[in-house]
């Protein structure tokens, strides 16, 4: 993690120069990250990738006010998350999302599952987040996929202390409804 | 379900982007580069707005102000002021339509 920070700080150095290479390599970073918290609040891939562009847009003109004082994805995610927001605002309804194609689920790790049911495993996880309220899925994702601090959560949701406690636990508990509700006893081999 | 269950769950809940996303946002981001460059371009209409303003003035204070009589190549102003204060007013209205017009423009950059 410190090694990827630092390796943001040098691109965000480059990129304020106006180093195109360095602000693509910074996306490649982060894209999918960004792109997962912003389908946590959207719940459709493809307004969410467009969520994602219009915030790394942002990002690149406004790159010349990031005064380090906090990590580059917090700030990043932040304005995804609040990008994402506004146009949640603008809908004023929860698109549902789409699976199957559309929807790819990284595949990094290791998994002794075959192909099929990692695929299987991928799309019912994602259902069930797509069922959750947009703060339970975008918390849940922070604190377990990737593995944020609640105070580190704080400053890129702008939620309190115990809005983010509240959400994990009622997320957890939905997550987990969510799953036994789409796969009863096959549930167990997920898990 | 248990912490570390929710948690390997999650483990495989990241969600990849569609191919040529990073393609498609460089190509944005010189677009939006592009639509900067036009934008530079409102210091004109100000300069229009600023000279629509002046005709304006001159104008309200040329009809209604106190102005001495006086003449300019054997033409008395005093008789021709109501034409100049047309013609100022059409100035005034013409400045302040290239205004609307290129604000109008630039909103349909921005939008596509």
């Amino acid at each position: 993690m410190e090694d990827r920070d630092s390796k943001d700080i040098a691109l965000v150095a480059k990129s304020m120069q106006g180093n195109k290479e360095a602000f693509r390599e910074l996306v490649e970073i982060h894209k999918n990250a960004s792109l997962s918290l912003a389908c946590s609040i959207l719940k459709n891939q493809v307004v969410a990738e467009d969520a994602v562009q219009t915030a790394f847009i942002k990002v690149y003109q406004k790159m010349h006010t990031f005064k380090q004082r906090s990590k580059f994805s917090t700030w990043l995610y932040r304005i995804v998350i609040n990008t994402s927001y506004n146009i949640l605002k603008q809908q004023k309804k929860y698109v549902e999302i789409e699976t199957g194609e559309t929807l790819r689920i990284e595949t990094e790790g290791e998994h002794n599952d075959t192909p099929l049911m990692q695929q299987e495993k991928r799309k019912y996880i994602c259902l069930a987040l797509n069922d959750l309220n947009p703060d339970e899925a975008l918390v849940l994702r922070l604190f377990y996929l990737y593995e944020y601090k609640i105070s580190e959560i704080q400053k890129i949701t702008g939620f309190s202390n115990s809005k983010i406690k509240v959400n994990l636990h009622r997320g957890r508990k939905n997550m987990g409804d969510r799953l036994k509700k789409l796969l009863g006893n096959e549930l167990k081999e997920i898990i | 379900m248990k912490e570390e269950q929710i948690k390997k769950v999650l483990k495989e809940s990241e969600i990849r982007t569609s191919d040529g996303f990073t393609d498609r946002l460089m190509q944005r981001i010189e677009q939006e580069e592009e639509k900067t460059a036009i934008i530079q371009i409102p210091p004109l209409s100000y300069a229009i707005f600023a000279l629509a303003a002046l005709l304006l003035v001159m104008g309200i204070y040329l009809y209604f102000g106190d102005v001495p009589s006086f003449s300019i190549a054997n033409i008395r102003m005093g008789a021709i002021k109501t034409p100049i204060f047309l013609g100022l007013s059409f100035l005034v209205l013409a400045g302040m339509n290239q205004i609307l017009k290129t604000n109008r423009s630039m909103y349909t950059i921005m939008k596509n």
